[in-house]
């Protein structure tokens, strides 16, 4: 069996990145965002991983990562939103798009900002997505639709991106996974 | 909204410096602890406590209680102590602490020796506005008990309760009129919900709940309270850095604080007994039988797996040993007690059961405690020895000795000369092997020095 170190030091390597940023999406607080990720990782030596790819295991740590964030998430009384300029390692790339198009997404409800998030910077198809939350996808669909209304609204983007996106679901080959 | 432009965003976003190391070195921890996630209750944080073991702090604080029963007197008994108070007589009724171990239930006595050890089992937490929960907790135990006083010479204590079989509407209703300081009360009167548990995904809830008690506290007797040591937050300790060196420097506030524990019983009769608290590294101790690791209420040796904790004296019973050697205070690095090294000309590993002190040849060897000489011999590794038998199953052992000037049968005093520092036996240079046993077992000497005396020792 793989050295257990060995094995955390690799998975934080490659999906580290991806569990902090939909943790700090989801919880809108750095210090959340690292108890979740603290969380995540740890559950993660509890597991058998014998036979998972890559894929398998990203999906386990966002997926394990959506659950922990529920869990903590129940117990704060208060819903914060947090800024743009309060991560430090962005205050410098930050210029007013990006932080607007972070405003919106973190004033989302919960429910629709998880799937936004997976779709978007994760590059998850639908099907994918219906997967990792447990919900049909047929849901997912409907709820990235409202989303982008609702971003569209706090943004005031251009009908023409609109239409287009509307077209994504199931027919459009979803973005590249990133890296 | 641009396709693009939110994962251009993202990427910007990495997780912080430190973070990957202190996932590491917690998983070390939990290694080295119990190994308890995930199959040991969840663990949700409320609130604005951070939980010691979330923000990777070291497993234990362990508090070793060395308690000798109150039954005994001092060493060597018959002796006075130092000040000249006389030995105890044995009470009628008894009382004594026993350890609390929140994450399994379970009690702990003190075992034959007097000893006594939990770990925290990661309910330490800390806030600015609340301060250091320790996780430490300890019951009184006893018959016939009334009323209990407990009082801290520095820093503070707390309660600990536990409500069992919430509801999470319920626990929810708790944490919000927390917040609010509003009419949910939280049963039996205030404190602070400190975490919330869970035995699965969906079950019932578990809630801890501390109440800072100050300095002291006098109460009924009620067997299943929990008492801890708070250290209240002075903004001096960095929480933010490494949270393992602040868990420690923050339990090392407790180093040389006293306890007072004062119990009325049903009779009306009182007894109190102090403790004096000390830090520091404790031993682990794995086998067939524990898996996960045993916390012994002794100090580490230098091979030895340890976590960091605080272990307690009981004063009146104490079991202190003077120090055999005088003017010398280091003990040989290269042969320390307990672990297991190759005897030079011999056929095996042999584990090293007392300490070596370095001393001059012909330098006076004492007696660590009155008693009795029971043997006196030569033999070829311990070269000239000497045991004193000091009652109740404590016996010291001096080795490797030029000559001494007891027989067997004399009786001795605690701190009377017994014999001088040679090197015979296997001996590369003069030095006493000092060895402590009760009941036949060898122990760690260093843990029968008080911390007077264990603070001027020198490994070297």
């Amino acid at each position: 069996m793989e050295d257990p170190e060995i094995l955390l030091r690799n998975a934080m390597e490659h999906h580290g990145a991806a569990v902090y940023r939909l943790a700090l999406c989801r919880m809108q607080s750095v210090q959340d965002a690292e108890d979740v990720y603290q969380d995540v990782f740890l559950r993660l030596l509890g597991q058998d991983t014998a036979g998972w790819d890559r894929e398998h295991l990203r999906a386990w740590l966002l997926r394990c990562t959506v659950n922990r964030c529920h869990d903590l998430h129940r117990f704060r009384l208060r819903r914060p939103v947090m800024a743009l300029a309060d991560l430090p390692e962005t205050a410098a790339e930050a210029d007013s798009g990006a932080a607007e198009l972070w405003d919106a997404v973190a004033r989302l409800p919960e429910k629709l900002r998880i799937p936004i998030h997976l779709y978007y910077a994760e590059g998850y198809s639908t099907e994918e997505i219906a997967g990792l939350l447990d919900i049909p996808a047929a849901t997912v669909r409907t709820r990235l639709r409202r989303a982008r209304k609702r971003l569209k609204d706090l943004l005031g983007g251009d009908d023409h991106e609109e239409a287009r996106l509307s077209e994504f679901d199931g027919a459009y080959p979803a973005p590249r996974r990133a890296e | 909204m641009k396709k693009r432009d939110y994962q251009n965003l993202m990427e910007h976003i990495q997780p912080p410096a430190g973070l990957n190391d202190r996932v590491l070195s917690a998983a070390r921890q939990q290694a080295a602890e119990t190994g308890k996630q995930p199959s040991g209750p969840k663990r949700l944080a409320p609130g604005k406590r951070r939980p010691v073991l979330r923000a990777a702090v070291c497993a234990a604080c362990a508090l070793a209680l060395v308690v000798g029963s109150v039954t005994l007197g001092p060493i060597g008994g018959g002796e006075t102590v130092a000040d000249g108070a006389p030995v105890t007589a044995l009470p009628a009724l008894s009382f004594g602490l026993t350890a609390y171990a929140a994450d399994t239930g379970e009690r702990y006595e003190a075992n034959a020796n007097g000893g006594l050890a939990f770990s925290t089992a990661g309910q330490g937490s800390w806030s600015a506005e609340d301060g250091h929960y320790t996780g430490c907790l300890f019951q009184v135990t006893g018959e016939n008990i009334r009323t209990i006083s407990l009082a801290i010479d520095r820093e503070a204590l707390y309660r600990s309760r536990t409500l069992t079989d919430l509801s999470r509407e319920e626990v929810q209703n708790y944490l919000e009129a927390e917040a609010n300081g509003t009419e949910y009360r939280l049963p039996n009167g205030e404190g602070v919900i400190n975490a919330v548990y869970s035995d699965e995904e969906e079950g019932a809830l578990t809630m801890e709940v501390v109440t800072d008690l100050g300095a002291a506290v006098t109460e009924g007797y009620d067997p299943e309270v929990r008492y801890g040591f708070l250290i209240p937050d002075t903004g001096d300790i960095d929480w933010d850095g490494d949270p393992r060196a602040a868990n420690q420097e923050s339990i090392d506030r407790l180093d040389g604080a006293r306890l007072t524990v004062t119990v009325t019983f049903t009779d009306g009769s009182e007894q109190t007994k102090t403790y004096t608290l000390s830090t520091g590294r404790l031993k682990v101790e794995y086998d067939a039988n524990s898996p996960g690791g045993t916390l012994l209420p002794q100090l580490a040796g230098d091979e030895d797996p340890w976590l960091y904790g605080v272990y307690v004296v009981d004063e009146t019973a104490s079991r202190f040993l003077q120090w055999p050697v005088e003017g010398a205070n280091t003990i040989s690095l290269s042969n320390p007690y307990g672990t297991p090294r190759w005897q030079p000309g011999g056929e095996t590993y042999k584990t090293h059961t007392g300490i070596d002190i370095a001393a001059p040849e012909g330098q006076a060897v004492l007696a660590a405690a009155g008693g009795t000489v029971v043997e006196f011999g030569y033999d070829v590794e311990r070269g000239n020895y000497v045991v004193i038998d000091h009652g109740d199953g404590l016996s010291t052992l001096y080795g490797q000795c030029r000559d001494f000037t007891v027989e067997e049968g004399d009786t001795v005093r605690a701190g009377e000369m017994i014999g001088a520092v040679g090197k015979t036996g296997m001996a590369t240079g003069a030095h006493l092997h000092f060895e402590v046993r009760q009941d036949g077992e060898p122990q760690n000497p260093v843990a029968y020095f008080d911390s007077d005396v264990r603070d001027t020792l020198r490994m070297g």
